[in-house]
This record gives C-alpha cells, sequence and structure tokens, in this order.
C-alpha cells in the first residue's frame, strides 16, 4: 500500500543553518506516528514545510500521490491536512464554537451567493455545520465552554479548541505540534484520549511531542536530530537506541 | 437571541421602531421646515453611511484602508467623464464607474494582500495620494485645478405608471435615491457579513496563520472584501458626482478618507450600526456649528483623541453598554 504522506530528501537551509536536511519519512494510512528530536532539531520546520507555510530549498513531499511540494497552506489544507501550531493560536473574538465552525470553510457549497441570499438550503446547511462542530467539542470535551470567547480560555482548553479546529476540517492526516505542551494533568488525559478517538475514527496523525506517555501513543517514531533522521523504529525500539540517547544527554546511556 | 425566545412585546417594539424610523424617512421631504438645504444635508449623510460603511467591510477582514475617499473618486470621474464625452445617460455611467471602480480596487486589493497592517495603510495611503494627484494634474481629462464642470445631472426620469420624475427640479427625487442605495448598500453589505465570508473576513482579521490552516485564502477573500467595499464607495461618489454637478480632486485626497475613518471609529467599528451613527453624529455637527468650520479639523481631532481613550467601542458601543447597564440595574426580576 502506497504511504498517505512521503517525504523525499527534504532539506530546508535558513542562511548557512540546515534546519531539515535530506529527511526521507512516509507516513502510512491510520497509523500514529511520533516526531521526535532534541529542541531545535527541526521538527517544526517539518510541519512547516509539509503544510506549506515554508518553502522547502530542495526536497518533495507527497500526499496521497500527488506533489505538494511548496503549495500554499490554504491549498494543503484543502487536500486534507490539517494542523495546530506549537503556540494555542485560534481566532481570540471568535467563541469556541465559532472557532470551530470558521474551519468548516471547505465544506462544499458554502459560496458567496448562497450567503447574500441566505438561501433555505445554505440556511440548513449551517445548521448541519452547527450540530457537526458540537460533536467535534463533545469530542475533544469542550461542549460545555462553548460559548467563551476563544481569548478568555485557559491555555489547556485552548489547545484543545486548536486540535477540533484544525479537526473540523476534516482532514485525511493531521499534524499536532506539542498537542499537550503546557497542559496539566487532567487536561493531558482528555488531550490523549481524544488522540486516541481521532484516530479511531481512522484519521492518520503526526505529532510532535517531547512527553512519553505520548509517544507510547505511536505506531512508529522518526527521532531528529540537527535536522537529520538519527533512528526509526516502534516505541520499545527507540527506547534504548544508541543515537537518540546521545542526541538527548550526550552519552549513550540514560543518566 | 433570535425573534421565537423574544417575548411578543420586545418583537412588536422591535417593529414598531424600525416602522417609525422608515416612516420619518420616507415622509422627511415632506415635513414642515425641511428646506432644500436641509434636505442637501441629508443627501450628504446618505452618501457618506454608504461609503462608511463599505469602508468597515474593509476593515472587517483586517485591512486598514486610509485611501477610500480616491475610491469614490474614481466611480465620480469615471461616471462624469462618460456621460460628458460620450453623452451616455447617467443611469448607465454611475454604474460603469461603480464596476470601474471595483476593477481597479481588486487588482490593486491583490497587490495590497500581500502586505498587512501598518504597511497595508501605507500603500493605500499613497494610492489614495497618487490618485488624487493624476485627478488633479491629467488636466485635458479632469479639468485640472478648477475642477470638472458641464456634465449632465441625471435629468428626468421617466417611470411607466408614475410619470416623470424630474431630477433636476428639486432634491427630493435625490434624495429618494440616496434613500434607496443606501438601504440597498446597508442590506447587502450585512447579509454579506453575517454569511460564512463574513465569518473568513474576521478570522482572517484575527490570525491570517490560522485562517490559511484551515483553507481560508487570504488573498482571495481579502481581494473580495476590497472589491466590495470599493464597489459601493464607486457608487457614492458616482451619484454625488452627479448630484453635485462639479468635481474637485480636493473631495478625493487624504483628508476625506481620514474623515471616512473618523466617522467609523466614532460610530462604533465593532458594531455594524456603528458608521451610520457616526456619519449622522459627525455631518449633522459641523452644520450646525457652521459658523465655526475652521475649526472642524481641530474638533474632529479631538472627538478622535476622545473616542480612543474613553470609548474604544466608539457610540454604537456605548449604546450596547448602556442597555446592558439598565438591563442590569432595573430588569433584574426578568432576567
Amino acid at each position: 500500500m502506497a504511504a498517505l504522506l512521503e517525504v523525499k530528501g527534504l532539506t530546508k537551509f535558513f542562511g548557512g543553518l540546515a534546519a531539515v536536511s535530506q529527511l526521507d519519512m512516509s507516513v502510512q494510512e491510520g497509523v500514529i506516528l511520533g516526531l521526535m528530536g532534541p529542541n531545535g532539531a527541526g521538527k517544526t520546520t517539518v510541519f512547516n514545510l509539509i503544510t506549506g507555510f515554508m518553502q522547502p530549498s530542495f526536497g518533495q513531499i507527497f500526499f496521497q500521490e500527488t506533489e505538494i511540494t511548496g503549495k500554499k497552506p490554504h491549498i494543503v489544507a484543502a487536500r486534507g491536512i490539517g494542523r495546530t501550531f506549537q503556540f494555542a493560536y485560534l481566532f481570540p473574538d471568535f467563541t469556541v464554537l465559532q472557532n470551530v465552525v470558521a474551519s468548516f470553510h471547505l465544506d462544499p457549497k458554502c459560496g458567496f451567493l448562497e450567503g447574500l441570499f441566505n438561501t433555505g438550503a445554505y440556511r440548513r446547511k449551517e445548521q448541519r455545520i452547527l450540530s457537526e462542530a458540537m460533536e467535534i467539542l463533545r469530542l475533544v470535551g469542550l461542549e460545555r465552554e462553548k460559548d467563551v470567547l476563544g481569548k478568555n480560555l485557559p491555555h489547556g482548553p485552548q489547545k484543545l479548541l486548536t486540535m477540533a479546529r484544525a479537526l473540523a476540517i476534516r482532514p485525511k492526516l493531521l499534524l499536532l505540534d506539542e498537542p499537550i505542551g503546557g497542559m496539566h494533568f487532567d487536561e493531558v488525559n482528555q488531550a490523549i484520549s481524544a488522540i486516541e478517538r481521532i484516530r479511531s475514527q481512522g484519521t492518520t496523525i503526526v505529532l510532535v511531542e517531547h512527553n512519553m506517555r505520548l509517544m507510547r501513543l505511536c505506531d512508529r517514531i522518526v527521532v531528529i536530530d540537527f535536522g537529520e533522521k538519527i533512528a526509526e523504529g516502534t516505541y520499545e525500539e527507540i527506547k534504548n537506541h544508541p543515537e537518540v540517547m546521545r542526541a538527548y544527554f550526550g552519552h549513550e546511556h540514560a543518566p | 437571541m433570535n425573534d421565537r425566545e423574544k417575548g411578543n412585546g420586545q418583537v412588536i417594539g422591535r417593529y414598531g421602531v424600525v416602522a417609525v424610523v422608515a416612516a420619518f424617512l420616507l415622509l422627511l421631504p415632506w415635513l414642515p421646515k425641511v428646506g432644500p438645504y436641509f434636505l442637501h444635508v441629508c443627501i450628504l449623510i446618505l452618501t457618506y453611511i454608504i461609503a462608511t460603511s463599505s469602508l468597515r467591510t474593509i476593515y472587517v477582514s483586517g485591512q486598514a484602508s486610509v485611501g477610500h475617499a480616491a475610491f469614490m473618486g474614481i466611480g465620480a470621474y469615471t461616471s462624469a467623464i462618460l456621460s460628458m464625452r460620450l453623452g451616455w445617460s447617467p443611469w448607465l455611467t454611475i454604474l460603469i464607474g461603480a464596476a470601474g471602480t471595483t476593477i481597479v480596487a481588486t487588482l490593486s486589493g491583490y497587490l495590497f494582500s500581500r502586505l498587512r497592517a501598518i504597511y497595508f495603510s501605507m500603500v493605500t495611503l499613497f494610492f489614495g495620494v497618487a490618485v488624487e494627484a493624476l485627478m488633479r494634474s491629467w488636466v485635458s481629462l479632469t479639468g485640472g485645478r478648477s475642477g470638472l464642470v458641464g456634465f449632465p445631472g441625471i435629468g428626468v426620469l421617466s417611470v411607466p405608471g408614475i410619470g416623470e420624475i424630474n431630477f433636476a427640479a428639486s432634491k427630493t427625487p435625490y434624495y429618494y435615491l440616496m434613500l434607496l442605495l443606501t438601504f440597498f448598500t446597508l442590506l447587502v453589505l450585512y447579509r454579506i457579513e453575517r454569511s460564512r465570508t463574513g465569518m473568513n473576513w474576521m478570522a482572517i482579521a484575527q490570525s491570517p496563520l490560522v485562517a490559511s490552516s484551515i483553507g481560508i485564502s487570504e488573498t482571495k477573500f481579502r481581494m473580495l472584501a476590497f472589491g466590495v467595499g470599493c464597489f459601493f464607495a464607486g457608487l457614492a461618489g458616482a451619484c454625488y458626482g452627479h448630484y453635485s454637478g462639479v468635481l474637485s480632486s480636493s473631495s478625493f485626497s487624504l483628508m476625506p478618507s481620514i474623515y471616512l475613518v473618523i466617522y467609523m471609529l466614532l460610530g462604533g467599528m465593532s458594531h455594524f450600526a456603528g458608521p451610520v451613527i457616526g456619519v449622522v453624529v459627525l455631518v449633522a455637527i459641523p452644520e450646525i456649528f457652521r459658523s465655526l468650520k475652521e475649526y472642524a479639523p481641530f474638533v474632529f481631532g479631538v472627538i478622535m483623541l476622545l473616542v480612543i481613550f474613553l470609548m474604544p467601542q466608539g457610540l454604537a458601543g456605548l449604546m450596547q453598554s448602556g442597555k446592558v447597564w439598565y438591563e442590569k440595574t432595573f430588569r433584574r426580576g426578568a432576567l
């Protein structure tokens, strides 16, 4: 079976520094792939290159066997790649529900003229979108906060909301950048159960994380350091991999 | 809260207010003591309401344009020159003027959409200044500094069933025309803002980064907002040109553009009714204190500072908080 996402020889220079260098990576459909690496290893850059927020210096990216290298972010999103950011970026003046509803822009037949004339079909469609958005909020456990403004949410729920928003474009591939960064214990549980449920609905996930609890969820882990892939395998294989130990701790044994 | 959730009294009250306002606006030219000068001010107010509301549409998409009057000018000059040189009916040239403005705005909006925030504002400001300079210097086409005169007014309109309406004889037909156009403009802008297009504009205004990650094309929707906003600016400008019968480039320079921004900010940018309130208050006040006209920029400056420091939500926001205060204080039991 062909991979859902195929990255070949991906390279990105910032000036003379190679933030990502000759990265090959493939993501099979239905898996959770973990992208791991010390700070500054280039994980977020890989996300930005895949989703078109940055242009690669060299290399190619294929999604569903079509090349998407260098496409604009909104086109990549329309092809079916959703993403969150390392920080809880959201629409601060929209309510929680509106934040998710906004993501239904890609839903077909949301035309300018239908909206202008407020046709019956348009209203029914917006009704359906509202109920689907509520469904997604329930999935991440934010249904009770639906009328709170985005900016008034605490950090943890904000990050859950960004996950809901990315999920609302109905992506085939979901890229989560540190989905539990800065969360407290209960919120982490909430996030992990949401991620498990997203996977069980058939969405492929790539996530960047340092947290080992989350890494255990991954079917496969890719470890990068200084932009280069240093290891790939299951959680068990990676846990005691000498290169990974060296990258994280400076020597081959856990301290 | 929609109508179904409200009490009957509230719904009747709201429609009652709308009916009274509509009746007042429709009967205005026939009220006692309403002379041509009063109607002239009303026509000005309606023109500025169209211009300011359409400017707000552009701001809703996160684009702080400071060159809106230039687009009114493009509409006005296009319509006036076509009707004068080619002898076409002003009804047709007004539409061509508005359409031409939209084309210019969409093309320039595409270029401007690469810039955000203050850089966008600066380039719209330069664009506005450049357009005004062009109007002033292209003497053979625009009449230059002495202004453009001699183009036809709307003249006589024959409507089957009603008879002939002579726009030249009194200001009343113009008043009704502008009232109709204002109603049409506000309706269209309101519907767009409440639709998904408006939601996308607000999303881009809040975070272009997040908007693009959920598939909203920043370029496309910013161009659309700029095009829609400038269409109505061109329309207002073209109508105003045929109404006043003389065009001067200074009517479309930087200062008028800034006045439009001030009307909008005083009324309250975050409310749809904001521009309407801002224009009514700020066009009416200088007319009342006409003898102090030289001090108008100074007064506007002071008003601007007061708005920014005391009521950043504008007059519409003030009314909103007044309503909340009233309901909290006097209708606690009802809530």
